[in-house]
């Protein structure tokens, strides 16, 4: 997806929870939106309709550093120091706001009470069995309501006010990202493949930094097995070997990607700027022929 | 807290899924997933191909994941456990205890109050089983806060994801409490000291040390000639014995030689979880030994543990049928003398991997006796000694190594 498409789903920033350096979404609407940017995260919670399993999972979303980086470099998203955040927005609750949050919990479990006993009614109305009182039936209805327990805290009043301090405050955002610490390298090849659509997910499961996907996971089988190497590292003819065999035998191919060092810049300096700026990544795929 | 109920009486046999959950999965599959049965792999593409037909396949693959992901988190007021999260004794605290989630969760105190671990408080209002609750204001808590309060660093965050996974897989999990006892600096006597070195020089002048330590390679080629013309061997066993010249570290004598101090530098590494097995009988309160102990580590963070902190690793690990030693040799080489599951953490995803510690040194392998023993009275005269030589002094390691998923 292109820059241009993504800034038609968001309007506005969205916000990435930093918890002990560590990046969640716990709102679904921004998982949603994230998704149109190419950008999947690990859903790495229980999924409550479908607990006891692991294929499935649920909410929170984890997002890789990378990815946030690139939210954030791109303008598409702003850091939340979630537990600050928290701490300013519960005690700026009075009782009175808690009072509220309670009515309002309230309401929606009578609500749920009246659809309840108007569905019974029914029930019972067309067995011709509608003999006992309302009273009795609410008692059995009120045990089966259900207790709701919230991804978020979007409901609380102040919200949206505090978090939009946050995003305005520039000291607050160049802090958090620097406290993420990341590898340049890994950001900069994974800015040149997202560049170029592809979709960057951890790459734990067969021994790589990346794995990248041509689109939408959902669909589509991974293509690339990837890893960064500094550019004047040896790469090593048995890696070559390891990587491409280990990427052949699971239908993919292995990418090295590196970085021209910057002290090499002066001598391609003829060059033109743009094209520099593109070039200084570079990336050679491996692959096993089986040749012979 | 049915389904779990159900693994519980079930024996479920975890293994079954691992392939599965290798690649990310097509959620219009999971209505499947509430029959009970486990949906089929999804068909996916090679790549996008630009046709309204993939497109909207995949526009339909993505609603049905939203849609499960809007399910809500909740229990019925019948049901309801309110459990409050006491920050000064980072625990949950339920102050009426209830639910089935008790057989495997929390502590009881002599008031009959339960008290939850942050992962274990985190992981059963994340499936909806109990209602989070602040402190110090008459609110609930949301999963985010959750998660903001409960977990002190980023390590606890990705124990607490291999926790969750494996609840779900249906095992029994604890957190290994000897972690959180601070381990001491040994102080050791001057005598020992002084007896330790001792023990170091006598070792260096043993003969194949003496002549490994002054002239850098194993003795082997020296004295090659000399051992075959100085011994009577009368069977291939004894040759094969003699021979056996390279060391290596058994696991059946402890090392001798003093460990090198470097160790100070590292951490000594502890199992995180204790894992059973789902049974109906477990009780919380006196646990039997594991059936696995596992060690977290988050790969973009750690390097493997070095030898020393392995080896380490695998003896402190104590778990059910640990010192049981097979009959069958080619199954001792195989799961070894002791074993610690490493779950490697990838921003949630998760590998298990299996270390185990095979002692290859011990077991002929190389020399199968024949049918009937010739010249009863020499027999293991002479290589008594030999035998001994391989001392232990060097800590090669034979590693079985083995990934599980």
């Amino acid at each position: 997806m292109n820059k241009e498409e993504g800034a038609m789903v968001t309007d506005e920033k969205l916000p990435i929870s930093i918890i002990n350096n560590k990046a969640f979404i716990f709102d679904l609407n921004v998982i949603k939106k994230l998704r149109f940017l190419g950008i999947g995260g690990v859903l790495s919670g229980t999924l409550p309709t479908a607990p006891q399993q692991n294929v499935f999972l649920g909410l929170p979303l984890q997002l890789m550093i990378e990815e946030v980086v690139w939210l954030v470099e791109n303008e598409y998203a702003y850091l939340v120091p979630e537990r600050d955040f928290l701490n300013d927005l519960i005690q700026g609750l009075n009782n009175d706001d808690v009072l509220q949050i309670q009515n309002e919990k309230q309401k929606l479990m009578d609500l749920e009470q009246n659809e309840k006993l108007i569905q019974l009614n029914d029930k019972l109305d067309k067995l011709g069995k509608n003999n006992t009182s309302d009273e009795t039936k609410l008692k059995n209805i009120n045990q089966s309501l259900s207790i709701k327990i919230f991804d978020n805290s979007n409901n609380l009043k102040n919200s949206e006010f505090l978090k939009k301090t946050i995003l305005q405050n520039k000291l607050i955002q160049k802090n958090l990202l620097n406290s993420l610490n990341y590898n340049n390298l890994n950001y900069k090849i994974f800015n040149h493949l997202k560049l170029k659509n592809y979709f960057l997910a951890p790459g734990l499961r067969f021994g790589g930094k990346f794995i990248g996907y041509p689109g939408d996971p959902l669909r589509y089988h991974a293509h690339l097995i990837i890893n960064t190497i500094n550019w004047n590292q040896d790469i090593g003819l048995m890696n070559i070997v390891n990587g491409g065999r280990l990427a052949t035998g699971v239908k993919k191919v292995w990418l090295i990607g590196s970085e021209r060092d910057d002290d090499e810049d002066e001598q391609e300096d003829e060059q033109d700027e743009q094209e520099e700026k593109d070039e200084k990544v570079r990336c050679f795929s491996v692959e096993w022929a089986g040749f012979g | 807290m049915e389904d779990e109920e159900a693994l519980l009486t079930s024996t479920a046999n975890p293994d079954t899924q691992i392939e599965f959950e290798d690649e990310i999965q097509d959620w219009r599959n999971l209505t499947k997933i509430k029959d009970t049965s486990l949906p089929k792999r999804g068909e996916k593409d090679y790549e996008p191909d630009g046709t309204n037909l993939q497109n909207s396949v995949l526009e339909e693959s993505r609603n049905s994941m939203f849609d499960a992901l809007a399910g809500d988190r909740s229990h019925v007021v019948k049901q309801h456990v309110k459990a409050i999260w006491i920050s000064s004794q980072k625990r949950g605290l339920i102050t009426k205890p209830k639910g089935s989630f008790l057989q495997t969760c929390g502590v009881i105190d002599s008031e009959n109050k339960c008290w939850l671990r942050p992962e274990e408080f985190c992981y059963l209002a994340e499936r909806g089983s109990i209602e989070p609750w602040f402190e110090d204001k008459d609110l609930a808590m949301s999963i985010e806060a959750c998660y903001a309060y409960c977990f002190d660093n980023d390590d606890e965050i990705d124990e607490y994801h291999v926790y969750s996974y494996l609840k779900r897989h249906g095992f029994i999990v604890m957190k290994n409490e000897e972690q959180r006892i601070i381990p001491k600096l040994q102080t050791i006597s001057p005598m020992k000291r002084v007896y330790s070195q001792l023990l170091k020089w006598i070792n260096y002048f043993t003969l194949p040390n003496l002549i490994t330590n002054l002239f850098g390679h194993k003795p082997y080629p020296f004295f090659q000639n000399l051992n075959f013309t100085s011994k009577k061997f009368t069977s291939y066993s004894q040759i094969y014995n003699s021979i056996k010249l390279i060391p290596f570290r058994s696991h059946s004598t402890p090392s001798t030689q003093p460990q090198p101090q470097s160790s100070s530098t590292q951490s000594k590494l502890i199992p995180t979880f204790n894992i059973w097995k789902p049974s109906p009988n477990f009780s919380k309160k006196s646990p039997p030994l594991p059936n696995f102990q596992i060690l977290v580590q988050n790969v973009n963070k750690y390097k493997l543990p070095t030898l020393k902190q392995l080896h380490d690793l695998i003896n402190s690990t104590n778990y059910q049928n640990k010192h049981h030693i097979d009959s069958d040799q080619s199954k001792r080489l195989k799961n070894g003398y002791g074993f610690v599951l490493i779950a490697t953490v990838d921003y949630g995803i998760i590998n298990i991997v299996k270390l185990s510690e095979a002692d290859f040194g011990n077991e002929n392998v190389w020399y199968v006796p024949g049918p009937k023993p010739q010249n009863k009275k020499n027999n293991g005269k002479n290589n008594k000694n030999q035998n001994n030589n391989n001392n232990n002094n060097n800590k090669d390691k034979n590693k079985d190594k083995k990934g599980k998923k």
